[in-house]
């Protein structure tokens, strides 16, 4: 193997669950600061797919491989050292520990003062004000912005995002997306983002390319406005749906 | 060093300052005030709170409920007893112990030394398999490890004399030396809770299935714990066994095991605060109760003896803290001095 290319990327990886497939051959790459959009109707299997990339799920068949590493199958914590970090789609905070405490926890190696880099996380979230509270008694929004600002403070390269607009209002949804795009353009970090996301406006405007999933398969990809005009998509996904998005 | 967070820190030193304060004052209540009865009870105090902190050093920050560690503590005790005794004396009533234990005759330091060796050993074997254990069977291996032990200690009669314990243990514990032990265990404990370590563990008690996507390795986390736990417990076990002069396998079983976690329950897992002020609570039932257990007369009605009255009175006491105060007196809250407001 020569210089290990600097991506994460799924090959042909399939998850069955006792009959269902949740995922058929699926594929997909992420390079160091892209944002890739997985989009698609709910039980398409995205959730799942993020659950085998951080190795959460051993998939039936397929390759998961990192930065040139192949961590198919490999416990989390591993695969978070390989630099993936990721949000749940229901939020799971460290509910009995303050916010700080939260970021704190998962902090490995440090250059600098551990407290120093958990409140610049905080401060780069708007949640510094926070930092002493107990992340359970946190409003639901101020709840995803803990989880992101923990998934960054493990360092990663590859982060991934499962739904961190639901449940978001107008505001709170602008904001996640001012912070993720700081996050991709931010060249010290050098990270790419995999966001999941049902709210189109944000999914377009942030994303440099989208995939999306049906039936565990991947009916298409490519540019957001390519996309957003693929037949087989507009049938699959946005058909179901009155479109949320305008221009 | 980085990763150990100054602010952490310094709460966990500031709170070691008062829970010292505390035992200072208990100590020289005891040393010039209290008569001899009440001293010695002052000093059972500050032995127990040792070993109930070295629970909660595991308990506290994992979430787990143990009942192994009286089987640490058993461990530990004997360990120390057997060490600390005269060759005449293990000549005399353990005849057939190796010729190099009868010759051992340990200053406190090295049996202290001993114990920990000997319960960390024990604790390394029984933690590794534990540690990888689904958070909702560890408690039942625990206790499957408590009976173990407890069946080993009574039936091992070369070594523990089995149910008529060990006797002639010398006292070589001072109740400054038993201050000493309860400040250093409770100054580990706290910097444990305060360390990365310790910090990892309390992530992994609230979600480890997030933990885990996030980095922490759930079992080795768990492992340190216990270990540190266990070294904790050793300490305070080995001067237990130095203070109390005879004791036997009954000492380390049930019973002991439900007064030690009501302690820790009624106080407050969270905290190590919250171990030592469930110590002395359930201290004082049980030293206000004792005369009562005995039989009493309220005028002309001789009330009979009441063998168990104080496991009854404490088990009501935790069964109704359960019910109004789940997280214990303290919860998850150190003693501290009130915050500031910025
Ligand atoms: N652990 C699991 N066991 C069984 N079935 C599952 C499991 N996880 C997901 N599924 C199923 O896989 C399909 C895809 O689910 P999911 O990945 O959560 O979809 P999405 O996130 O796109 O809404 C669904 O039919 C779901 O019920
Ligand atoms: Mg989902």
């Amino acid at each position: 193997m020569s210089t290990p290319e600097r991506q994460l990327a799924v090959s042909g990886v399939t998850m069955r669950f006792a009959g269902l497939v949740a995922l058929d051959d699926v594929s997909l790459s992420l390079k160091r600061g892209e944002v890739l959009g997985v989009i698609g109707p709910n039980g398409s299997g995205k959730s799942t797919l993020v659950n085998v990339i951080s190795g959460v799920l051993a998939p039936t068949s397929g390759t998961v491989v990192i930065d040139g590493h192949d961590v198919t199958a490999v416990a989390p914590p591993i695969i978070s050292r390989h630099g993936v970090a990721r949000s749940f789609q229901t939020v799971r905070l460290f509910r009995r520990l303050s916010v700080r405490d939260n970021v704190a926890g998962v902090v490995r190696k440090a250059k600098r003062p551990v407290d120093q880099i958990v409140d610049e996380w905080l401060e780069r979230l708007g949640i510094l004000h926070l930092a002493d509270r107990l992340a359970g008694d946190l409003a639901y929004g101020l709840q995803r912005r803990v989880e992101i600002a923990r998934a960054l403070a493990t360092g990663p390269g590859y982060l991934l995002l499962d739904e961190p607009a639901a449940g978001l209002n107008d505001t709170e949804s602008a904001d996640l997306e001012r912070v993720i795009r700081s996050i991709a353009e931010d060249r010290e970090l050098d990270c790419g983002v995999l966001i999941i996301d049902h709210d189109m406006r944000l999914i377009t405007s942030l994303c440099d390319r989208l995939q999306v999933l049906f039936n565990g398969k991947t009916i298409a990809e490519g540019i957001p406005s390519d996309v957003r005009n693929d037949p087989a998509v507009v049938e699959a996904y946005l058909g179901t749906r009155p479109s949320p998005a305008k221009g | 060093m980085n990763t150990f967070s100054r602010r952490r820190l310094r709460n966990a030193f500031i709170t070691w300052a008062m829970l010292a304060t505390v035992f200072l004052v208990v100590t020289l209540l005891a040393e010039f005030v209290l008569d001899r009865g009440q001293s010695r009870m002052a000093t059972e105090f500050m032995i127990l709170a040792s070993l109930v902190v070295a629970i909660q050093s595991y308990v506290g920050n994992s979430g787990l409920l143990s009942f192994g560690h009286v089987a640490f503590f058993a461990v530990g005790a004997y360990i120390a007893g057997l060490a600390a005794m005269s060759p005449e004396k293990k000549e005399q009533f353990l005849p057939n112990l190796p010729d190099w234990v009868i010759s051992l005759e340990a200053s406190l330091p090295l049996a202290i030394l001993i114990a920990v060796i000997g319960v960390a050993i024990f604790a390394a074997f029984t933690g590794v398999p534990i540690s990888r254990m689904h958070q909702s069977v560890i408690p039942m291996a625990t206790l499957a490890l408590l009976v173990m032990t407890h069946t080993v200690v009574n039936l091992w009669d070369d070594v523990t004399r089995g149910t008529r314990g060990l006797v002639s243990v010398p006292d070589l514990v001072t109740t400054w030396t038993v201050f000493a032990t309860a400040v250093a265990i409770t100054g580990a404990a706290l910097l444990y809770a305060a360390s990365p370590a310790g910090l990892r563990l309390q992530v992994v008690r609230e979600d480890p299935i997030a933990a885990a996507a996030l980095g922490i390795r759930v079992a080795a986390t768990r492992f340190t714990g216990w270990m540190v736990s266990a070294v904790l417990m050793a300490i305070g076990s080995a001067v237990w066994a130095l203070n109390s002069l005879a004791f036997g396998p009954e000492q380390f079983f049930f019973a002991q095991t439900f007064s030690l976690l009501a302690m820790l329950i009624i106080g407050g897992t969270g905290s190590v605060t919250g171990a030592i002020a469930g110590t002395a609570i359930v201290s004082v039932i049980n030293e206000s109760l004792r005369g009562l257990e005995r039989g009493f007369a309220i005028g002309p009605i001789q009330v009979p003896e009441l063998p168990g009255l104080i496991q009854l009175v404490v088990a009501l006491a935790l069964l109704l803290l359960l019910i109004w105060r789940p997280a214990g007196l303290f919860g998850n809250r150190e003693l501290s001095i009130p915050r500031r407001r910025r």
